[in-house]
């Protein structure tokens, strides 16, 4: 039937319906020289235009899906390959830390010896290094004294780290006044204060307090 | 004439015949695209996601991690390097000798009979007095916080001397350079006296000393030499020197 069909579609003139009353025109279609191979009867029915589409999203659906693997196997790849180097690296890193750790390991006294001598260092930069010069803020605030006229200062106290007090006498209430001027504008004290001030027979008498500025005071040894 | 009527009639016949069998063979052969044709390509997908969540995506985290293990292990590498230096850069020799000045200046016990001597030997060359002389063992802790574990610990004792004013200000000047040990002077008090010139200082003085303990070497702490501490290591070569 198909055949007959084909037949048909290949040779519109050719019909299967066609009676008997024809046999001449079947007859001519008989003779065609199949073997020629000039002309001949396709046997396979001609695929209709769903059959090609089909046909066609079959191919490219195989095509997706040797795309697909093919992706698929490249990724792979590309995945299990860093992955294996990475971890190659990192076993060889650690190995090579290792050998490294247990080498310095070795001078593990020569690094204590030398902690020792830092802490010691240490304590000295914190204790002796940063002491002031009791000294030369004694020289320092006599000389202002002198400066600001008869002032004469008769007790220093230094307490805690930076704190001083101190007291004096003087003749004038002048010097007084220009000794604790000069000392308010001080730049090597801070908040330098006068706390008392008393006169009497003998003289006056006042006593001022404040902050050194120990940095300015610092000792070499 | 009927023959000739059927002769007509018949390529109409054929025609008709023909486009029905076209027609009926397109509807027989009506092409559809089957679940069939599907299977293969949804089973791959299904595969790719599969196997993206359960091997994809843990390799690539575990790639990662590596990575950063590497370069914390790079880090550690150069670090044990430049230790490695560091210590090389230290004559074993010259340290152990340092070691000793330092631990002689700063030792691991003081009592303030260990400094005290020193002190009054300055007092008498700047020909100050001691009418009285207490001196006494307080325990004090100085120095970093808890979490540095760097507490010093001292002695401490009161010292009064009297003497000129230029000699008590030169007492104090020299306090530090004389003492071998680390000292230092606290509550400094002068005073004039009320009935002659001399002045009379009160001081605190404080030794420390570091006591014994234990070192524990960590290879990842950062390594600073000694070496670039110079000065205070000749320092403690020279006081170490008026302890022979």
């Amino acid at each position: 039937m198909n055949n007959e069909v084909n037949q048909t579609q290949q040779n519109p003139n050719i019909t299967p319906n066609t009676p008997k009353v024809d046999a001449p025109q079947k007859n001519e279609v008989v003779d065609i020289n199949v073997m020629d191979g000039s002309s001949g009867i396709n046997l396979v029915p001609l695929m209709s235009k769903e059959e090609i589409v089909k046909e066609e999203k079959k191919q490219k659906l195989n095509k997706s899906s040797i795309i697909i693997i093919t992706v698929l196997i490249i990724i792979t790849s590309v995945v299990v390959g860093f992955n294996i180097v990475a971890r190659t690296e990192l076993n060889s890193a650690k190995k090579k830390l290792s050998e490294l750790e247990e080498e310095v390991s070795t001078y593990s006294e020569k690094i204590k010896s030398n902690d020792e001598i830092l802490d010691r260092i240490f304590l000295y930069k914190e204790i002796e290094g940063m002491q002031f010069s009791s000294k030369a803020v004694v020289e320092y605030i006599s000389g202002v004294g002198k400066k600001s006229g008869n002032i004469n200062l008769v007790k220093f106290d230094f307490s805690g780290k930076e704190s001083i007090n101190f007291e004096g006498t003087s003749d004038d209430l002048e010097s007084v006044a220009k000794f604790w001027y000069l000392l308010n504008n001080d730049e090597n004290f801070e908040n330098m204060s006068m706390d008392t001030i008393s006169k009497n027979a003998s003289g006056i008498r006042f006593s001022f307090s404040g902050k050194i500025l120990s940095e300015k005071f610092l000792k070499s040894e | 004439m009927e023959q000739q009527q059927q002769q007509q009639s018949i390529p109409a016949q054929q025609i008709k015949s023909n486009e029905e069998l076209k027609e009926a063979s397109e509807i027989k052969v009506k092409p559809k695209l089957n679940i069939n044709d599907l299977v293969i390509p949804i089973i791959l997908g299904i595969i790719f996601v599969v196997i993206t969540i359960v091997v994809f995506v843990p390799m690539i985290e575990s790639t990662i991690k590596n990575r950063a293990d590497l370069k914390n292990v790079k880090e550690k590498q150069e670090q044990l390097i430049k230790l490695k230096e560091a210590v090389n850069s230290i004559d074993d020799g010259i340290m152990q000798v340092d070691l000793l000045n330092a631990k002689k200046v700063i030792p691991k016990s003081l009592t303030v009979s260990n400094f005290i001597y020193y002190i009054d030997e300055l007092a008498k060359e700047l020909d100050l007095t001691s009418k009285t002389l207490s001196a006494g063992d307080i325990h004090i802790t100085a120095g970093g916080s808890e979490n540095e574990k760097q507490i010093y610990s001292g002695v401490s004792g009161p010292l009064a001397y009297s003497g000129l004013r230029e000699n008590v200000l030169n007492f104090l000047d020299s306090l530090y350079s004389a003492s071998p040990y680390i000292i230092s002077a606290d509550d400094i008090s002068l005073e004039q006296s009320s009935v002659s010139d001399e002045w009379r200082v009160t001081l605190n003085i404080t030794g420390y000393y570091v006591p014994e303990r234990s070192y524990r070497v960590d290879l990842y702490l950062p390594f600073s030499p000694y070496t670039n501490k110079a000065d205070i290591v000749e320092i403690f070569r020279q006081k170490a020197e008026k302890l022979k």
